[in-house]
């Protein structure tokens, strides 16, 4: 019995340092998708180490930055949101920055959709398997007058995420070219390969889709880290 | 046992007693905190002043044997693989031979420990003043020890500013600045980087300005006065090529809008000018010189090189840091040697052996003796076509034995004639090491053409002698490449080459964890010639004659008989070679902001000597790889966020996160 005492008020002490936790569970929901300002179509990224969402939430003296991470096809959803007001801002993206302030999340669903201005845009692309390579041709257009162009490359692997930060290392040099921040001319038409008996060693199995992607990466001053612009996705069974 | 029950009873009822106590602040308030050194008894003598000042002497973060870029600062603790980690492995230099970690940014947060150290050195300045006003040490004491305090603090802050930019600059122990209730009364704001960098160079001008020109050998290992104009130059580089080159790795966000880190190009000069004064200062007046500068041939230069690093001789060596045995004093010591002695040198047994894998990028940096005036790196000849490039998943069975490689007598063969700096910095294949020679061997092709990489299989030569694909029967008759891939694969380096600087040739390596005493160099004179050369290639300022004597005057003492032009490309190849594995080479990486655009999916190169019993004399030829584990990752990339480190608890402190985190 004493004993017993002895344990209770020892629980009772344990227990007077803790208050229980009073805040509620997250209670939103927001997605959406990055669309081009021009043509209406998503804006892709990289999966890992791509676009994200700098999010705010009000009402915190300090508030630390929350990053909300977008799918490489430009869509993006957050289950685990609190309703509440917050400012949200883009920066190191692979379009123009800006922010939006006073953003009122509800409760529950809540579609967000953001237009932006993609550093470059990837006109008219497309990614064939042809005698032994893959060829991808594909014309650029700057965003803004002022951007520059890096690089460009033809990227594969073998699941959707493929992109600049998920990729198979190739070998043969005609995947990628380099150039050192030169004007931006539409008329130009690119074309970059991939050399699949030197590369045999990526594109080992039959039946299998191996994915392509074209990126582009600009030039552009005062924006921060820039990322590269994406063509849609394309899957080429093999 | 009923006893023990009470006992467990009444552990358990002081258990929630102090858990339940947790939750009061009251009692706590008025106690006298007893993390303070300034404690009266300890100022009252000089031997007490002394106690102080080796306390501000550990805080020193010094990138020394017991830093652990995974880990901290003085880690001598059992600490798995990051035990062995080595800040070379975060660069091209080398990595961890079992092929894992990241090219950076280090993983540990310096952050608070910093502003604890601050906190200390800032008390030992009172503390001076105090024991000085107190009559209990005299002047010129106390003027030394408030040298050693601003040099060790402009050490702490350069170690904060390079990474985390601007931060907030505290230069006094803050207990009278605090109001009772309010902690905004001591809270400091982040400077600019700007000004943390100038603030940092103006420490160093206030520590060499009280700090002595000579040191005796009872306190050698003391901050002289060069040690602060060495530290200044050191700090005024990182400065000057953070603002000349902070735009090749744009940021966004509000720290760099406040600029809080990051610089504008047009800072860069004035911090050139600042390292150009410095070490000049310290090349005309402090009386050091190279080490053995004119040897007579390329071994000797060797020998004297390497023996730099086993004697750390006074003439070079302008700061260093000692150290007494691990296994007889708690807490002191380091475990080089026994992290990074190869296997068949091993005679103490150390647990974890073997982890130090230099790269073939390295190694194919360094000079020969052809000294034609030009200073180009020579890298090593492996075909005859000239097709120096890797051959991709070697292990693979992607070696055609059919290219036309280079055969070699000797698994040395390669490495002839190479600067006397790679034989001492590297342990090549075939060479050497206290008596015993060193067998690096990655792969066999047996007598019929078919290649083995990566496994030891047993082939029989033409000669009717048995020969192992990794150069011997087991793993204490050869060195590199044992378990590759599989268990226990982390003693044997990988490619192809292992570390002979600092590593205790000439004496016996004790087994057991912190028993190596060799003390670690932090700055010598060769860098002072370097950052010289660099600033003035950098900025123009400076005289281009001189930076090119320095120049010459260090790859002279590696027994180089032409002159090379001080261009940049020249200076920076001689700064990786002459301070290969000195810490130096990740920071040079960073404050040039080149390590996002190298470790853009990276892979480091190795190099896989092969026996070939195609012949009746077995030979070698030698296979450029990539290693390991670089290639299993797809590459190494370093993100541009990462030039600076996130700073902790900014939700409490209200201070400007860096970009990106």
């Amino acid at each position: 019995m004493k004993r017993i005492l002895l344990f209770l008020s020892a629980a009772a002490l344990l227990f007077a340092g803790c208050q229980v936790d009073n805040y509620d569970a997250p209670d939103a929901q927001v997605y959406g998708t990055f669309l081009d300002e021009k043509t209406g179509e998503l804006v892709g990224t990289d999966i890992e180490n791509g676009n994200s969402i700098i999010v705010v939430e009000q009402g915190f003296e300090n508030p630390s930055n929350q990053y909300w991470n977008i799918k490489n096809t430009g869509e993006y959803r957050n289950n685990f949101v609190f309703s509440a007001m917050y400012d949200i801002r883009f920066e190191n993206c692979n379009f123009y920055p800006f922010s939006m302030n006073d953003v009122k999340i509800k409760k529950g669903e809540n579609k967000l959709d953001f237009t932006v201005t993609p550093y470059i845009r990837l006109v008219s692309p497309s990614i064939v398997r042809d005698n032994g390579k893959i060829i991808a041709k594909f014309r650029l257009e700057a965003g803004k007058p002022e951007v520059r162009l890096n690089s460009v490359q033809l990227f594969a692997f073998s699941d959707m995420w493929v992109g600049n930060s998920v990729k198979y290392s190739l070998s043969g040099g005609t995947d990628r070219q380099s150039f050192d921040s030169v004007p931006i001319d539409s008329s130009v038409e690119y074309t970059l390969s991939i050399d699949l008996a030197e590369n045999k060693n990526s594109f080992k199995y039959t039946g299998k889709n191996y994915y392509f992607r074209i990126g582009a990466l600009a030039s552009v001053s005062g924006v921060g880290t820039v990322r590269h612009n994406y063509s849609p996705l394309t899957a080429i069974k093999f | 046992m009923k006893l023990n029950i009470k006992k467990l009873t009444m552990s358990v009822l002081c258990a929630s007693l102090l858990a339940g106590l947790a939750g009061c602040d009251s009692f706590l308030g008025e106690l006298k905190p007893l993390d303070k050194v300034s404690g009266d008894q300890l100022t009252l003598s000089d031997g007490g002043m002394k106690a102080l000042l080796a306390n501000i002497y550990t805080r020193v973060p010094m990138e020394d044997f017991t830093y652990r870029p995974f880990s901290g600062f003085n880690c001598r603790y059992y600490d798995g693989v990051n035990g062995t980690s080595n800040i070379a492995f975060l660069t091209d230099e080398a990595y961890r031979s079992e092929g894992d970690g990241s090219v950076g940014p280090e993983t540990f947060s310096y952050w608070s420990g910093a502003y604890s150290d601050i906190r200390q050195v800032n008390l030992f300045l009172e503390s001076v003043e105090t024991s000085l006003s107190e009559g209990n040490i005299s002047e010129a004491d106390a003027a030394r020890y408030k040298g050693e305090g601003y040099f060790v603090r402009a050490y702490v802050y350069f170690a904060l500013a390079k990474r985390y930019g601007g931060v907030p600059l505290i230069d006094h122990a803050q207990d009278k600045d605090y109001v009772p209730g309010d902690e905004s009364s001591i809270k400091v704001p982040r400077s600019t980087e700007k000004e943390t960098w100038e603030f940092i160079l103006a420490d160093c001008d206030r520590a060499a300005g009280s700090l002595p020109e000579q040191l005796g050998s009872s306190d050698r290992y003391r901050a002289s006065k060069w040690a602060a104009l060495a530290l200044k130059s050191r700090a005024a580089l990182f400065a000057a090529s953070v603002a000349k080159y902070s735009s090749r790795a744009p940021l966004a966000g509000d720290a760099v809008t406040q600029q809080l880190v990051g610089m504008n190009a047009s800072d860069a000069d004035a911090f050139y000018k600042a390292c150009i004064d410095a070490s000049e200062n310290i090349i005309n007046n402090s009386g050091k010189s190279l080490y053995m500068p004119n040897p007579s041939s390329a071994a000797e230069a060797a020998k004297n090189y390497q023996q730099i690093f086993l004697s750390d001789p006074d003439e070079e060596v302008i700061f260093s840091r000692a150290y007494l045995d691990g296994t007889v004093y708690s807490s002191q010591g380091h475990s080089y040697s026994q992290n990074y002695v190869l296997s068949q040198v091993n005679s103490g047994g150390a647990l974890r052996y073997g982890r130090f894998s230099p790269s073939l990028d390295l190694v194919d940096t360094y000079e020969d003796y052809a000294d034609d005036g030009s200073g180009s790196s020579a890298p090593v000849v492996t075909r005859t076509d000239g097709k120096e490039t890797p051959v991709a998943k070697v292990a693979e069975g992607n070696v055609n034995v059919a290219d036309p490689y280079v055969h070699y007598a000797t698994p040395y063969g390669p490495f002839e004639n190479k600067d006397a700096r790679l034989l001492a910095s590297v342990i090549v294949p075939g060479s050497s090491f206290g008596g015993t020679q060193i067998i690096l061997q990655g792969g066999i092709i047996s007598a019929d053409g078919k290649c083995s990489i990566y496994s030891n299989d047993p082939f029989v030569g033409k000669d009717g002698k048995t020969y192992y694909g990794l150069g011997g029967q087991t793993s204490s008759s050869a060195s590199g490449f044992f378990n590759l891939g599989g268990s226990e694969d982390g003693n044997y380096p990988t490619s192809g080459f292992s570390v002979r600087k600092y590593m205790e040739e000439f004496s016996p390596i004790s087994g057991s964890n912190n028993a190596s005493t060799t003390a670690y160099i932090d700055i010598r004179l060769p860098e002072i010639y370097l950052n010289y050369a660099e600033a003035v290639a950098e900025s123009g300022q400076g005289s281009t004659a001189a930076a090119k004597n320095l120049l010459n005057a260090i790859r002279h003492r590696a027994a180089h008989t032409d002159d090379i032009e001080a261009t940049l490309d020249n200076v920076l190849k001689e700064r990786r070679v002459e301070l290969a594995f000195e810490g130096k080479r990740y920071w040079d990486l960073i404050r040039r902001r080149e390590m996002h655009t190298l470790f853009d999916q990276y892979k480091r190169s190795v190099l896989i000597p092969v026996l070939d019993l195609r012949s009746t004399t077995p030979d070698y030829i030698f296979v450029r790889a990539y290693a390991h584990g670089d290639e299993r990752k797809n590459g190494l990339t370093f993100q541009s966020q990462s030039y600076y480190a996130s700073i902790p608890g900014i939700t409490t402190s209200g201070l400007v996160q860096n970009p990106g985190y």
